[in-house]
């Protein structure tokens, strides 16, 4: 009897809201448990150890130190303008390359010729790493924006060529036919057909190319000689052994990223394919 | 000859072997620059292997670098500024100065011929300066400015690498001067890219300072190895004296190693940049070196780079480096 009534529960439909509900307020408060207290936890050891074992602040400082000097960069001012700076040429860079990168991933993935002519050395500088050729950018362009900006673009452009490519390319030919079929035709098969449907894997290499940008920005930062940026900052605390400063800095490069992923990158794809119904939302 | 005699000379001979292949491995992180000529005249001339040592020279762009190789334990000696001294101390790195390795101010300013003719820091206001921030040069551009009224806030400041300074003066628009250190900003100079605007003697004058370029190690290492340390020292005391005796000598061989670099340079220029102003005076340190510490590190407290105020009896050991040089008398 028991193994009927549970087949028969297995067989009845759950709505979401069924799912979903039942012990939300204290499910997250669990949850946010589960993820808190193992910080804490290893917040609290790393201050005793860089308290107590001897070891030189220079190596490893105390969580409240790098706090401390966060603190100390927000109200000096200069946290915010390195945020600023980091995120401008971010935005400046992921705009461009994605630009760059969605037209001629459109034109390798619809046109044969194009896809012909420039897969090969695609995929021969998908192979170079962007960092790399920062060397040669500051030969180029000297130590100033451009030589930061023209990587990025470049790295953000060859992602999302790759996946707009790859998305137009692997459009069910059935999806064309029946657009045809509609009386779709030229632009209007391009658009209203063609596009939504590549629009997955387009928005996957938006995501892709803007996380690829956020980590290269930080070492070009590093590399090229700028006067303000998170990754200017975390290397100019090197120069005076004040590892406070580069934890910090470290510290607000991974919350950043991490909150561009989550809240505008996770948005994008919610507001566009999964809103559109072309993605099956997550469970 | 007896069995005893045959055995006796047998043992003789293999001790000796074994103590002359017994030598003592160290490695020195060398200076950048012209001031890498003590450690490069000390291998040469064979004075570490005369005091039993195997010496590896390891060229480190900045004594930051070198600081750091120590802590790792890759290194056990180090070329480097007052200030990064300080820095490191004063972020418990446990570092001893135990002499000096070279003496005398390297860094000078190049900037880009439009500026026209410059009789102060003054006249630089407003412009963009290239300088390798937490290095001793950095730290005596600052006292400077505050001799003369300045802050670095009258500037446009841009944390450059000394080794991308070449490249930043050869982009039109990017920099207006930089500040650094030879044979990099005669590079600049040699390919049309600047003009010397305050030479590295001027400097020295205008900042009243003799610039020692520390030798360090770490406070455990020179506890436990007196014996190496006090061998090391002495090395670099006879290639002071050596130099001292050979400036052409001496110029030969920074020559070769700025050949062998891949970028030559004229000899009258590596001349100028060797004995524009006295280096290698011995590695003892002289009352200048002390005022001159005391001054930086005052300044460093001053501005806030430093939290505290170590006594320099804790971080200078004058016994190793006094001792080389009564030694070589």
């Amino acid at each position: 009897m028991a193994a009927l009534d549970s087949d028969r529960r297995m067989a009845q439909v759950v709505s979401v809201e069924e799912v979903r509900t039942g012990g939300g307020l204290i499910g997250g408060l669990k949850n946010l448990a589960f993820l808190a207290i193992p910080i804490l936890v290893l917040l609290a050891l790393w201050e005793l150890v860089a308290r107590f074992s001897g070891m030189p602040a220079a190596l490893l400082p105390p969580v409240s130190a790098i706090f401390s000097a966060l603190v100390r960069m927000a109200e000096q001012g200069t946290l915010w303008i390195d945020i600023w700076s980091s995120f401008r040429r971010l935005i400046q860079s992921v705009f461009l390359g994605s630009l760059a990168g969605t037209l001629i991933g459109v034109l390798m993935g619809y046109y044969r010729i194009w896809e012909r002519i420039l897969a090969p050395p695609l995929n021969f500088l998908l192979a170079i790493p962007g960092t790399a050729l920062f060397p040669l950018s500051m030969i180029w362009f000297g130590l100033t924006e451009l030589a930061i900006t023209t990587i990025l673009i470049y790295e953000v452009a060859l992602t999302v060529t790759l996946n707009t490519w790859t998305g137009v390319r692997t459009v069910d030919s059935s999806l064309i036919r029946a657009g045809k079929a509609f009386g779709a035709t030229g632009p209007s098969l391009f658009w209203r057909v063609l596009i939504p449907a590549a629009l997955p894997s387009m928005i996957a290499g938006y995501r892709l190319a803007f996380s690829r940008c956020w980590r290269i920005l930080i070492i070009a930062e590093m590399l090229v000689s700028v006067t303000a940026g998170l990754g200017y900052r975390i290397y100019w605390g090197r120069e005076f052994f004040n590892s406070d400063v580069v934890y910090a800095g470290l510290l607000v490069v991974g919350i950043i990223g991490l909150v561009m992923e989550r809240v505008f990158l996770r948005g994008l794809e919610v507001a566009t394919v999964e809103h559109w119904g072309t993605m099956r939302e997550a469970n | 000859m007896t069995r005893l005699t045959i055995l006796a000379l047998t043992l003789g001979g293999l001790l000796t072997l074994s103590s002359a292949s017994a030598q003592t491995k160290v490695t020195v992180g060398m200076a950048s620059g012209v001031n890498q000529v003590t450690s490069l005249v000390a291998a040469e001339q064979g004075y570490f292997k005369e005091e039993g040592l195997d010496v590896e020279i390891k060229p480190v762009v900045r004594g930051v670098l070198a600081v750091e190789a120590i802590v790792a334990g890759s290194m056990q000696f180090a070329e480097v500024s007052d200030v990064v001294l300080f820095s490191a101390i004063d972020k418990g790195i446990p570092l001893v100065a135990i002499g000096a390795a070279s003496r005398g101010f390297t860094g000078k300013m190049v900037g880009k011929p439009s500026l026209g003719e410059i009789k102060s820091l003054a006249d630089l206001k407003g412009k963009r300066i290239g300088i390798q921030v937490g290095t001793g040069v950095h730290g005596v551009f600052l006292m400077l400015l505050e001799q003369q009224g300045l802050s670095e806030s009258d500037f446009q400041i841009s944390n450059v690498r000394v080794t991308d300074m070449p490249t930043a003066m050869a982009s039109e628009g990017a920099f207006d001067a930089v500040l650094g250190w030879d044979p990099m900003m005669q590079r600049i100079v040699q390919a049309g890219n600047g003009m010397e605007i305050i030479s590295a003697k001027q400097f020295q004058e205008m900042s009243e300072i003799t610039y020692p370029l520390l030798l360090v190690a770490d406070k455990s290492y020179v506890a436990e190895n007196r014996s190496t340390v006090q061998r090391f020292v002495n090395a670099y005391a006879k290639a002071h004296k050596w130099i001292r005796n050979n400036p052409d000598g001496a110029l030969r061989i920074f020559s070769n190693t700025v050949k062998e670099s891949g970028s030559p340079l004229e000899e009258d220029i590596i001349k100028t940049m060797m004995f524009e102003v006295e280096k290698f005076t011995g590695v003892n340190f002289i009352a200048s070196d002390e005022k001159e510490l005391s001054r930086t590190r005052d300044f460093l407290r001053k501005t806030g780079k430093i939290s505290s105020v170590p006594d320099l009896k804790d971080i200078l050991d004058p016994s190793f480096a006094d001792a080389a040089e009564a030694a070589i008398k």
